[in-house]
C-alpha cells in the first residue's frame, strides 16, 4: 500500500527524518566540528557558497554537516537561508586588476607581465591515493611550513597587484571590447528580485551563471569545446584571489570596506575570429567569475558566456534560454526529486485516457 | 501582527527562531501581493515574479507556498492537501513549516479553512466567497507540450496564437480517437488566455468555471503567478463534436463512505489483486463516515 | 471599377534591411541599378510601393531575383515589420463571425496595428503558398493535420466540418485520399505543394498570396499545379497576389501586373498589355528574353 494513502503518514515522515539524524550520529567517531569542515574541506565550502550564492564560510560548514555532505542539498540550505534576507543595497563594482592574488596563470603567453603564479592547486598532483592520510599526525602550522617549505623566504610576499593580460590584448585592439566593462555604470539586473526574461541582459546572464551548478555548467561548456559549438578556448588569464567588498554610505556617500571575498576569475579568449563580418577580424572574450576557489566553474562559465554571444545559436550551449534555464542546481535537483512525490491523481487521469483509447482501438479492429 | 511583533513574541517565548512572521520578509510579501493583483486583473495571464528559494524543494510546492505565506494573516485558518489528502508527505511538510513560521490554526475541514493550499486537487465540498484556493503548479506553461522556448510561448500568448495546441488535440483524436492529455487539461480563461490548471484531474476542471472563491496559481521554480478571479468563464478546450470528457468512474463507489459522485483513487489489494476505490478527498470521506 | 471599393490598399510600402542613412534614398533603386546602399550597406527590400487590389482580382508581380517582389509579399503577410507605409483591408462579409474583426480593422493601417490583430487578419482573411512547401507545412504532423491547422487558426471548432473540408480539398487537389493521415515527409515535392495549397485555401481566405509556387517543381508537374490554382480561383472567387519571375505564370494566372526592379515598381498595367507592348526598357528586355 502506498505510503501516502495510509493514515499516520505524519508519524512515518517524522521517523524518516529522525532516522537520517541517527545515521549521521551513530558512528563511533566524535561529531564533526564545523571548524574542521571549514578549514580542511575548503574547496567544498567554496563550491557550496558559490552554488548557494551566499558568501558565508561558517554557514556553509553547518550546511555541509547538516546534509551529510550532499553538495546540492547543502547549497540549497544556504540558498534558502539567503532568500530570507532583505536586500539592503548593492556593493560597489570592482575591476579585478586590484585583486589580492593567490594564484594566477595564463595559457596564452609563456612569459606574462607579473609572471605565472601557481599558488596552491591540485592540478599538479598525481591522483594516487595517499594512505598516509588514514592516520595523520596532529602537528602545528610552523612545523608543517618547515617540513614543506624548508627554504621559504618569508619576507618575499606577492606584489600588490598584477597587470591584466586581457587588457594588454585589448590595447592592441586584438580583442572585442565586451559590454562587461559597462556593467558598473548601470544598476545591475537583480535575478533575485526580478524574474529573468529572454533575451537576458548581460548582468542577468553572468549572475545566473555565477550561482550555477558546477557539474551542469561543465557539461554544457564541455559539449561546446568538444564540437557542439564554436568556442576554441584559450585561457587568457585565470586568477584566484581576494576582492574587497565595499558599500557606499546611503547619506554620507563615503565608501566603507566591509570585508573581502575569495573569487576565481577566468577570461577565456576564443581563438576564432569574431563573427561580426563588418568589423575588423578580432578575437573575442568570455568572462567567468564565481565565489571561492573553483576553477572548473569559472572556466566553464567563461566558455558559456562566449558561446551565448553567438548570434545564430545552433548548439545547446549557445542558446541563452537553454543554458540559463537549466544550470541552477537548486532548481534542477528539486524538480528531479519532486517526481518521488505521489502522483496518483494525475496518473489515475492518464490511466482513464489510455484505457478508453485502448477500448476504442479494439472496437475499431473488431469492425 | 507585524514582522517585528512576531519576532518579539518569539523571543519572549525564549525561542531562537529568527524568521519573520510567515517566513518571507515584508518586502517580498508586498512584491508577491502586487503580482497577485496583476494576475487577478488579467485572468489566466502568467505574471513573472522573482521567486525566492524556500526551505522545501523546488518543485515541491514552493510557488504555492510563497503565495500562501504572502496572503496569510493571524486570523486565517489553513488547510493543506496533496492529491486530495490532508495526510500525504507534501501536505505534511508544508503544514509543519507554515505552523512553525506563523502558528495559525490548521484544519482538515474544507468548510472551516479560509486559505487552502492544494497540490493536484480541488476539494469535493463547494468553496465559498471567503475562501482562497492556492494551487501548486509544477509547469505553468501549457504551451510547453508543443514549444520549449519561453520567448516563443510568450509571443504566442500575446497574439493568442493557439492553433498549435488545438492541432495537438486534433492529431490525438485522429490517431487515437481520444485525447492523450490526462490531468492538467488546457482551459481557456475569460475568452483570452489558454491556461494550465495545474495537474488537477479533468474531474475538477468544471469547478474552475464561475468559481465563487478566488483561485491563485503559483509556480516557484518557473517563477510565475496566475489567477482566476471569482465568477470568471473557464472552459476546457473542446470541439463541438468531440466534447470534453472527465474521468469515468461510472458504477464505482468509495469503499469507505459509499460516495459515487467524487474523484476516486484506485487501490489494488496486496493479496487478492482485486481493485477497490476510495475518495481522493480524505477529509470529505471522513466527514461522510462520521455518524 | 471606380465604384467598387478595393479589398486591399497599399501605400508607400518601404522595407529596408539595415540601419539606413541619408544616402539610401538617392543611391538605391532602378535608376542606380542597385539595391544596396554603398554608404551604410543597408539593403532596400522594396521602396514606395503603392497599389490597390479589388475583390476577385488576380494581381501579378514580376521581376528577376532580388527585385523585391518576395519582400513585398512577406510584408503583406506580416512576416516582419515594415520600415514605413500603410495597408488597409476593407472586406464586406456576410460572415457574422468576422464582423468584430472587420470593424476592428476598418480604416486602420494594419502595418502599425498590434501583432494580435495582424495575426487575426492573417488567420481569418488570408492564406499564403510559399515557393518551398516546407515553409508552409509541418512534416511532423499528418497531411490532414496540416490542412486542419489553417481551419483551427480561423477558429473552426467542429471536427466533422474540418475533416470533411480537408478531404474535399484533398480530392480537389487530386491527392489520393488514403494518404490524408500520413505525414507529408514521404510525399513528392509536387504532392507537398498540393498539401500546402489545400492548407492555404482551407479556411476560405478572401486573399491568397502565391510566392513562386511552381519554381521548385518539375516542368511536367508545374502545368498541373497552375491549372489547379486557376480553376480553384475561378470556382471560389478570392483575390490573389501572384509573385513570379516567369511571365508564363503571370500570363496564365493574372489580369493585372506590376514589374519590379531593384525594390521599386517600374511599370504596371493590364497583363496582356504589358506583354504586348512593354514601355519600360527593362520590361521590354524581360519580355523579349522570356517569350
Amino acid at each position: 500500500m502506498a505510503y501516502v494513502a495510509v493514515k499516520g503518514g505524519q508519524k512515518a515522515i517524522q521517523n524518516s527524518i529522525n532516522f537520517m539524524e541517527y545515521n549521521r550520529k551513530k558512528g563511533n567517531s566524535p561529531p564533526l566540528e564545523t571548524e574542521q569542515v571549514k578549514e580542511q574541506l575548503f574547496l567544498l565550502i567554496d563550491r557550496i557558497m558559490s552554488e548557494g550564492s551566499l558568501y558565508a564560510p561558517d554557514l556553509a560548514a553547518v550546511a555541509i554537516k547538516q546534509t551529510c555532505g550532499d553538495v546540492l542539498e547543502a547549497s540549497f540550505v544556504l540558498r534558502a537561508y539567503r532568500a530570507t534576507k532583505s536586500r539592503v543595497g548593492y556593493s560597489i563594482a570592482h575591476k579585478t586588476d586590484k585583486m589580492r592574488v593567490i594564484r594566477r596563470i595564463s595559457a596564452s603567453f609563456k612569459d606574462v607581465p607579473g609572471g605565472q603564479v601557481l599558488g596552491a592547486s591540485l592540478d599538479y598532483t598525481l591522483r594516487l591515493l595517499d594512505y598516509t592520510l588514514v592516520k595523520e599526525e596532529n602537528v602545528n602550522r610552523e612545523a608543517i611550513l618547515d617540513r614543506l617549505f624548508p627554504d621559504l623566504n618569508k619576507a618575499d610576499p606577492y606584489p600588490d597587484s598584477f597587470p591584466k593580460i586581457v587588457e594588454l590584448l585589448k590595447k592592441e585592439n586584438l580583442i572585442e571590447i565586451q559590454p562587461v566593462d559597462s556593467i558598473q555604470k548601470e544598476e545591475p539586473f537583480d535575478i533575485t528580485r526580478e524574474s529573468i526574461h529572454f533575451p537576458a541582459s548581460r548582468s542577468a546572464v553572468l549572475q545566473t551563471m555565477a550561482r550555477g551548478e558546477t557539474g551542469g555548467m561543465l557539461l554544457l561548456a564541455y559539449s561546446n569545446m568538444r564540437g557542439f559549438g564554436m568556442v576554441h578556448p584559450v585561457i587568457g588569464e585565470l586568477r584566484v584571489g581576494y576582492l574587497p567588498v565595499e558599500i557606499a554610505h546611503p547619506y554620507e556617500k563615503s565608501i566603507y570596506r566591509v570585508g573581502e571575498i575569495k573569487v576565481t576569475e577566468a577570461e577565456v579568449i576564443s581563438a576564432n575570429f569574431s563573427s561580426d563580418t563588418n568589423s575588423i577580424p578580432r578575437f573575442s572574450l568570455g568572462y567567468g567569475l564565481c565565489f571561492g576557489h573553483n576553477e572548473t566553474k569559472a572556466i566553464s562559465m567563461a566558455v558559456l558566456d562566449r558561446a551565448m554571444q553567438t548570434s545564430q545559436p545552433k548548439a545547446a550551449s549557445e542558446d541563452q534560454e537553454f543554458v540559463l534555464n537549466h544550470i541552477d542546481g537548486i532548481e534542477s535537483v528539486g524538480f528531479c526529486n519532486h517526481y518521488k512525490l505521489p502522483h496518483y491523481v494525475s496518473f489515475q487521469s492518464a490511466l482513464d485516457r489510455v484505457r478508453f483509447a485502448q477500448e476504442e482501438k479494439i472496437k475499431e479492429i473488431k469492425k | 501582527m507585524t514582522g517585528k511583533e512576531w519576532i518579539m513574541n518569539q523571543q519572549n517565548n525564549k525561542q531562537t527562531f529568527l524568521y519573520n512572521f510567515a517566513y518571507l520578509d515584508e518586502n517580498t510579501k508586498k512584491e508577491i501581493r502586487r503580482k497577485i493583483l496583476k494576475a487577478v486583473a488579467i485572468p489566466g495571464y502568467q505574471v513573472p515574479f522573482a521567486s525566492r528559494e524556500m526551505p522545501i524543494g523546488r518543485g515541491w510546492g514552493t510557488g504555492g507556498l510563497q503565495l500562501t505565506l504572502s496572503i496569510i494573516g493571524c486570523a486565517d485558518t489553513l488547510k493543506v492537501i496533496d492529491q486530495g489528502s490532508d495526510d500525504s508527505v507534501n501536505a505534511i511538510s508544508i503544514k509543519k513549516f507554515i505552523q512553525k513560521v506563523c502558528s495559525i490554526p490548521i484544519t482538515n475541514d474544507t468548510k472551516k479553512a479560509t486559505v487552502i493550499q492544494t497540490r493536484h486537487r480541488i476539494p469535493e465540498e463547494k468553496l465559498e466567497k471567503n475562501q482562497i484556493l492556492v494551487f501548486q503548479v509544477p509547469v505553468p506553461e501549457i504551451l510547453r507540450i508543443i514549444e520549449p522556448s519561453d520567448q516563443v510561448t510568450k509571443r504566442m500568448h500575446a497574439e493568442a496564437d493557439y492553433s498549435a495546441i488545438w492541432l495537438y488535440l486534433y492529431e490525438d483524436i485522429i490517431h487515437f480517437n481520444e485525447i492523450s492529455i490526462g490531468a492538467g487539461y488546457p482551459v481557456m480563461v475569460n475568452q483570452r488566455y489558454i491556461m494550465d490548471p495545474s495537474p488537477i484531474p479533468r474531474f475538477d476542471i468544471p469547478k474552475l468555471n464561475h468559481s465563487r472563491s478566488l483561485l491563485l496559481f503559483g509556480a516557484g521554480r518557473e517563477k510565475r503567478i496566475y489567477a482566476i478571479p471569482p465568477f470568471t468563464d473557464v472552459h476546457p478546450l473542446e470541439f463541438e463534436d468531440f466534447t470534453f470528457r472527465t474521468e469515468d468512474f461510472s458504477g464505482k463507489t468509495c469503499s469507505k463512505c459509499n460516495a459515487s459522485d467524487v474523484y476516486l483513487d484506485e487501490i489494488i489489494d496486496d493479496e487478492s489483486g482485486t481493485r477497490s476505490y476510495q475518495c481522493s478527498d480524505t477529509s470529505y470521506c471522513e466527514k461522510r463516515c462520521q455518524p | 471599377m471606380s465604384t467598387i471599393k478595393p479589398l486591399l490598399s497599399v501605400r508607400n510600402l518601404t522595407k529596408r534591411f539595415g540601419p539606413g542613412c541619408e544616402d539610401c534614398e538617392s543611391l538605391t533603386g532602378p535608376t542606380q541599378n542597385r539595391n544596396q546602399c554603398p554608404t551604410c550597406k543597408t539593403i532596400l527590400g522594396c521602396g514606395e510601393v503603392s497599389f490597390d487590389l479589388y475583390p476577385n482580382e488576380v494581381l501579378g508581380i514580376v521581376g528577376e531575383s532580388g527585385s523585391g517582389k518576395t519582400t513585398l509579399l512577406r510584408a503583406l503577410h506580416f512576416d516582419f515589420e515594415v520600415t514605413s507605409g500603410e495597408m488597409f483591408f476593407s472586406y464586406l462579409s456576410e460572415n457574422n463571425e468576422l464582423t468584430d474583426l472587420i470593424k476592428q480593422i476598418q480604416d486602420v493601417n494594419l502595418f502599425t496595428t498590434t501583432n494580435y490583430v495582424k495575426r487575426k487578419v492573417r488567420n481569418f482573411l488570408t492564406g499564403i503558398i510559399y515557393q518551398n512547401p516546407l515553409m508552409g507545412i509541418n512534416l511532423n504532423i499528418s497531411a490532414g493535420g496540416n490542412i486542419a491547422e489553417k481551419m483551427l487558426m480561423a477558429e473552426w471548432r467542429n471536427l466533422q466540418t474540418i475533416r470533411n473540408r480537408s478531404k474535399y480539398l484533398f480530392q480537389k487537389t487530386e491527392m489520393p485520399l488514403e494518404r490524408i493521415d500520413q505525414s507529408p515527409k514521404d510525399f513528392s515535392g509536387g504532392m507537398q505543394q498540393r498539401v500546402q495549397i489545400s492548407k492555404a485555401l482551407a479556411s476560405n481566405p478572401v486573399l491568397l498570396f502565391l510566392d513562386e509556387v511552381t519554381t521548385g517543381l518539375d516542368l511536367s508537374v508545374q502545368a498541373g499545379v497552375l491549372d489547379l490554382i486557376r480553376n480553384i480561383q475561378r470556382e471560389f472567387r478570392f483575390s490573389m497576389i501572384v509573385i513570379s519571375h516567369d511571365f508564363g505564370v503571370i500570363r496564365l494566372l493574372t489580369e493585372r501586373c506590376m514589374v519590379m526592379k531593384n525594390g521599386k515598381v517600374i511599370e504596371h498595367g493590364l497583363t496582356d498589355q504589358i506583354l504586348e507592348d512593354p514601355v519600360h526598357p527593362y520590361t521590354q528586355l524581360l519580355v523579349s528574353s522570356q517569350l
